[in-house]
């Protein structure tokens, strides 16, 4: 460590500049260069590092600590019956009040809209009459494969997963949305049936 | 600084850093996720193999069988996709009812997959059916299995109790999880009925409860309106002999020497008594006469007579003689030393003044009558008058008490004692309750127990050990106790224990719960005339209302609800509730059944008694039968539209289905199913098509199975069935005129 | 090379946002020093000067600084903790058990928290004992010894209040007992002597805010435990430390 000696009086007052320039003229006891003799610079890295090492853990520990890991409320899953209990062709509204879900049953399989109107997020209401889904807040309306035919809506209707449970029940998964067209037909997002 | 205070600042330093590894090592590698790892493996190696199997299957077979296969094989392979993509995390059920949270599907991941069952815990299938019925969804796992849902770890899940420290004893969790044992006590929990379905020791437990008469001293649920179980106490004076009455209050097996081993006979448990209280009790007990309703009986009877009445009624049904018959009256074999002749001949001429809470009917006895049947006992099983038990003459002459501090003393022990729970006694009516309350017994606390001399170093100082041990020899845990001896066996005591322990006093929400109407008649609304059709909605058993009228008084004096229910409640000696007799037989055969009643299914013991009614009872009963006993599902024409040619496709049937299998016709089948000779003139063409159409729709605990039978099936083999007829009979009814293939009465 | 290094540094050191934050140059001479020690706020609260005994530890042990430390790990567990847990009936003891098996290192913090709240009262009697034996509690101490005791009762109270909040059997029962003996508290107490207050009113209703242990007593100890005794204890500690400096430093043989 370098030797810090203690010498010449301090001024007595005077302004952030004076004591700048008073700093000149005194002779520097410890210049720059001595902080970076090879043990300081060993020192300051080995510090460095830790504190980098332990911050960075710290930090990874308390964003793992902070996203919660069990989900409580209404499951994201659920069992919604079995298949035979969805008419071809139509849009079940049995799982809405309980789920925000639509269950709708076309030729090629089941697929589930979430109740989420793309626009600013109020509940769109299904009208049987006319075949489309209405928002009361704006008045977008959405077609049976959820695009937007009408109103401010700027995308259309998420769809959400669905699959089978080992017993042969209909599973909807909200935690998987899709709305691109090409994507939300295949894979999870249908169940062929 | 010092070398010393380097070594130190090092050593401090790497131990920190090691117990932050161990730290680190500990939060993320806990053994759930192992274990959800390896059961998705399995799972999915399962699946697979499964899938396998359906192709290769599918392959052989064509057709629709085909298409089946490979549907579910497509199946499979969704859901194989769905396990698979499933991530690692903690799986939880939430129970927003019952305000819990399950984790247990976390390290049994594949408890749902039935082709998972048989595999090591915890990575098996739930077996058996009982999920189909309870979904996973809306009752998760500790309802039944109990331990602590919110745990990931082993231990702290309950699963296990917990070794104390430096001893060989353990301590059970207050709520752990189930032994596989004690589980079905968990059933009990919502099913609040005194049978329950699937769970055999639950209902044995129930059962024996009932039967021991527990309820008469303990406060238990399910069991607060009960009919105190034993016989009045009012005239025991002028009903027992005094030596018997010394005999049975110091050992009731001893009179009734054990049919077998536990509960069995007598059901009096033993009371711990020094013969100075039994001589006193005796007194009190043999002080309440009534000699004035006695008659004097004819001299002489005719005991030949008297024994083919015997007979005839079939007392046996009830009675035992013999080590043979029934369990629901007393023993007859020892009845001369219990009893005198003149009182069983005043009991069977007013059965009902002396006991109106007997299960007996009253029979329509003459005088002479009743005095050949007696003296028919007294011939058959005459014996020596008791002598008083040994060592009692000295305690008597020892005894220095007079008459009146005798009575009290009596008196005093017939109080504390808890006589007055089981046996009736004018003036006592409201006695007997001298027991701790049950209620909410599984959540008592050990510490509050009495654990007595026991040394709670060597058992599981747990609720249920301590009820167990209570009732094989309850002066092990209270030397100075009240509670009596009673005959359990070991297996015996651990039911009741069982059954005990469902009531654990916890909320169940109102949709969960079975209660007595619904378990026995499982599909609501029950088809009783006085539940669904005409308006009185009654939700439980309990609120059945009592039989009306004429009609009532006859079903109270002929006792029909021993053995029978009758507008829904009653005993169930006989499987066949009255409430729907009129759509099920024909009138005519109902009215000579009451003459000579003769028991359909050849296996049973209980037959129906020959209750010899007078001569127009018989026509009433029929009638209203006719009248009121209806069901309206049932059509009560249909018999009018069978053809003679669906008759002859009928009996194809017959033979093709394999029916003769379980029932005798024409001399020739199995004894399980009633015998279906001359069914034709019991049964309605209406009920027989509804029963064959669904079986455990009327009668949920008919095992005949539902073969699916379509609708011009069931009618052929109906119209078969109609055509058996007992021809010699159908000469004798007049007024009888040929409808059809199938006759319909009234 | 060293005129490089030096052009570059005093490229950084001139800008206004460096001089805004230090506002002297490096402590390399002893005006700086001075400075700095003045202007940094960490530096500033340790004594200007420190007596050469107070540098030996066997006369204090650190016990009272001990105190402290734990002190800061309780708030700073605590305050974890309290990310997920909700002081009420339906869900308390449910957050224990979430925090045990759920989330990442609750268990941890729980056991921390525990044994930190443990080993503080430990170390605070202890800090008395020394003080009482090295006499330190003598004038011109004897304010700061009342401050003390006054931190020893807030401290007991945050181990009692925090007792509650898991909401378990133990917790249950040991606050019914707790709280049971404020019954006994002459004149404000149902129980007590000379007792003018019916149990509605008493001191006890008033702790639990029903007359047994229920949803209003684990909100008011949650409130207890988390708001108002930290928040005394940091004010009483101001009031220690700083009567430690104006009392001549950390105390050594007189």
């Amino acid at each position: 460590m370098p030797k810090i000696a203690l010498k010449g009086p301090l001024r007595e007052s005077g302004s952030d500049r004076e004591i700048r320039e008073s700093d000149r003229e005194k002779r520097v006891v410890i210049t720059v260069m001595d902080f970076l003799s090879r043990r300081w610079l060993l020192l300051i890295i080995g510090w460095a590092g830790f504190l980098f090492v332990a911050g960075i853990t710290t930090l990874l520990t308390f964003i793992d600590f902070y996203k919660p890991k069990v989900i409580f409320g209404p499951a994201m899953r659920f069992k919604a019956g079995y298949p035979e209990e969805y008419p071809v062709g139509e849009v079940s509204t049995r799982w809405m009040a309980e789920q925000r879900v639509w269950l709708v049953r076309a030729k090629e399989g089941i697929y589930a809209f979430l109740g989420i109107c793309r626009h600013l997020g109020c509940t769109p209401r299904w009208v049987p009459e006319e075949q489309l889904f209405k928002c009361p807040c704006h008045g977008s309306n959405f077609n049976i494969e959820g695009d937007v035919v009408g109103g401010p809506a700027p995308r259309p209707l998420w769809r959400v997963g669905v699959s089978l449970s080992p017993d042969g029940q209909v599973v909807v998964d909200k935690s998987v949305k899709e709305d691109r067209v090409g994507v939300r037909e295949k894979g999870k997002f249908i169940l062929p049936v | 600084m010092s070398f010393a205070n380097y070594v130190w600042f090092a050593g401090v330093g790497t131990a920190l850093v090691l117990s932050i590894g161990v730290l680190f090592i500990h939060e993320y590698l806990r053994v759930w996720k192992d274990h959800q790892a390896i059961a998705k493996r399995l799972q999915l190696k399962s699946l697979e193999s499964r899938m396998d199997a359906l192709a290769s299957e599918a392959s052989r077979a064509e057709g629709e069988q085909k298409k089946r296969l490979e549907e579910r094989r497509r199946v499979l392979s969704m859901v194989y996709a769905q396990v698979k993509a499933t991530p690692r995390q903690i799986q939880q059920i939430q129970l927003e009812q019952f305000k819990k949270v399950d984790r247990c599907t976390t390290c049994h991941f594949t408890a749902e997959d039935k082709g998972m069952v048989g595999q090591p815990q915890p990575y098996g299938g739930h077996p058996g059916a009982f999920l189909d019925w309870h979904e996973v969804q809306d009752f998760g796992c500790t309802i039944c299995h109990e331990g602590q849902g919110l745990s990931t770890d082993y231990m702290q899940a309950a699963h296990k109790a917990i070794r104390i420290h430096g001893s060989e004893r353990e301590r059970p969790w207050p709520r752990g999880v189930q032994t596989k044992y004690l589980l079905q006590s968990s059933c009990g929990k919502c099913h609040l009925t005194k049978d329950v379905p699937y769970a055999p020791l639950l209902t044995k437990g129930r059962g024996l409860i009932e039967k021991a008469g527990c309820y008469g001293c303990h406060q238990i649920r399910l069991y607060e309106d009960q009919e105190k179980i034993a016989p009045t106490l009012d005239r025991l004076g002028s009903k027992v002999d005094r030596a018997w009455l010394l005999h049975w209050l110091n050992d009731p097996r001893e009179y009734a020497p054990a049919t077998g081993e536990g509960l069995v006979r007598s059901r009096m448990p033993r009371f711990d008594l020094n013969k100075e209280d039994i001589l006193c009790l005796t007194e009190f007990l043999m002080s309440s006469k009534d000699e004035q309703s006695l008659e004097e009986p004819p001299a002489k009877g005719n005991p030949e007579s008297g024994g083919l009445l015997f007979r005839e009624i079939r007392c046996v049904t009830c009675h035992t003689v013999g080590n043979k018959g029934g369990y629901i009256g007393p023993e007859l074999e020892q009845i001369t030393t219990k009893t005198s002749r003149k009182w069983a001949y005043n009991w069977l001429i007013k059965t009902h003044y002396f006991d109106p809470k007997t299960k007996m009917p009253q029979f329509d006895f003459t005088q002479e009558q009743a005095v050949d049947v007696v003296d028919h006992l007294w011939e058959e099983f005459g014996a020596d008058p008791l002598k008083p038990p040994e060592g009692f003459q000295e305690a008597e002459e020892a005894l220095k008490l007079s008459t009146e501090e005798r009575m009290t003393r009596g008196k005093k022990l017939f109080s504390d004692k808890g006589c007055a729970g089981c046996h009736p006694r004018s003036g006592m009516e409201h006695e007997g309750k001298t027991g701790r309350p049950l209620e909410k017994f599984a959540q008592m606390d050990e510490e509050t127990l009495d654990w007595g001399k026991i040394d709670r170093f060597k058992i599981e100082p747990y609720v249920g050990n301590w009820v167990y041990m209570r009732l094989l020899n309850p002066r092990d845990l209270a030397p100075e106790g009240k509670m009596p001896h009673f005959s359990l066996t070991e297996a015996e005591a651990a039911l009741v224990a069982l059954a005990l322990l469902s009531d654990t006093g916890d909320k169940i929400p109102p949709q969960y719960l079975v209660e007595e109407k619904s378990s026995r008649y499982p599909r609501p609304p029950y088809p009783l005339p006085y539940g669904g059709v005409q308006g009185v909605e009654a939700q439980t058993v309990k609120e059945y209302p009592e039989p009306p009228g004429e009609f009532g008084r006859l079903v109270d004096r002929y006792r029909c609800r021993s053995c029978h229910v009758v507008f829904g409640k009653g005993g169930w000696v006989s499987t066949h509730p009255l409430d729907m007799e009129g759509s099920q037989v024909q009138e005519e055969w109902l009215r000579h059944y009451f003459d000579m009643p003769y028991s359909l299914r050849p296996i049973l013991k209980e037959r129906m008694l020959n209750l010899k009614m007078e001569p127009e009872e018989p026509k009433f009963f029929t009638e209203f039968f006719k009248a009121v006993s209806l069901d309206n599902s049932i059509s009560p024409t249909l018999g009018s539209s069978l053809t003679v040619e669906e008759a002859q496709r009928g009996k194809g049937l017959f033979v093709k289905k394999g029916c003769g299998a379980c029932h005798i016709v024409g001399g020739r089948g199995g004894f399980v199913g009633a015998a279906l000779d001359k069914v034709g003139d019991r049964l309605t063409a209406g009920w027989t098509y509804a029963f064959l159409k669904d079986p455990q729709r009327y009668e949920p605990w008919a095992i005949q199975p539902d073969y699916g039978l379509t609708d011009q099936e069931a009618r052929e083999l109906t119209a078969y069935l109609m055509t058996l007829k007992d021809k010699g009979r159908v000469e004798k009814v007049s007024g009888y005129q040929q409808g059809g293939v199938g006759r319909e009465g009234g | 090379m060293e005129e490089k290094l030096k052009r570059a540094k005093d490229k950084v050191v001139h800008t206004q946002v460096w001089r805004s934050i230090f506002r002297q140059g490096w402590p390399t001479t002893e005006r700086n020093r001075v400075l700095t020690t003045i202007n940094t706020l960490l530096l500033h609260l340790h004594p200007i000067k420190v007596k050469t005994h107070a540098l030996k530890i066997r006369y204090t042990f650190c016990l009272g600084g001990a105190t402290l430390f734990m002190f800061v790990i309780e708030t700073i567990t605590g305050l974890l903790l309290m990310y997920y847990y909700r002081p009420t009936l339906e869900y308390a003891y449910q957050d224990m058990k979430d925090l045990e098996f759920t989330v990442t290192f609750g268990l941890f913090l729980r056991n921390m928290h525990r044994w930190a709240a443990h080993l503080m009262v430990l170390t605070v009697i202890l800090h008395m004992c020394r003080v009482f034996y090295t006499g330190s509690y003598k004038p011109p101490r004897e304010f700061n010894w009342v401050i003390g005791v006054q931190l020893l009762v807030i401290t007991l109270l945050l181990s009692f209040t925090g007792y509650l909040l898991p909401w378990d059997q133990l917790a249950y029962w040991a606050v019914t007992v707790g709280t049971n003996m404020a019954k006994a508290t002459p004149v404000i107490g149902a129980e007590g002597p000379f007792a003018v207050l019916p149990a509605n009113t008493d001191i006890c209703f008033y702790l639990r805010g029903s007359e047994d242990i229920s949803g209003n007593t684990l909100l008011r100890f949650y409130v207890l435990h988390c708001i108002f005794l930290p928040l005394s204890a940091s004010a009483l500690m101001g009031v220690h430390f700083w009567r430690i400096r104006k009392d001549g430093g950390v105390s050594g043989p007189l």
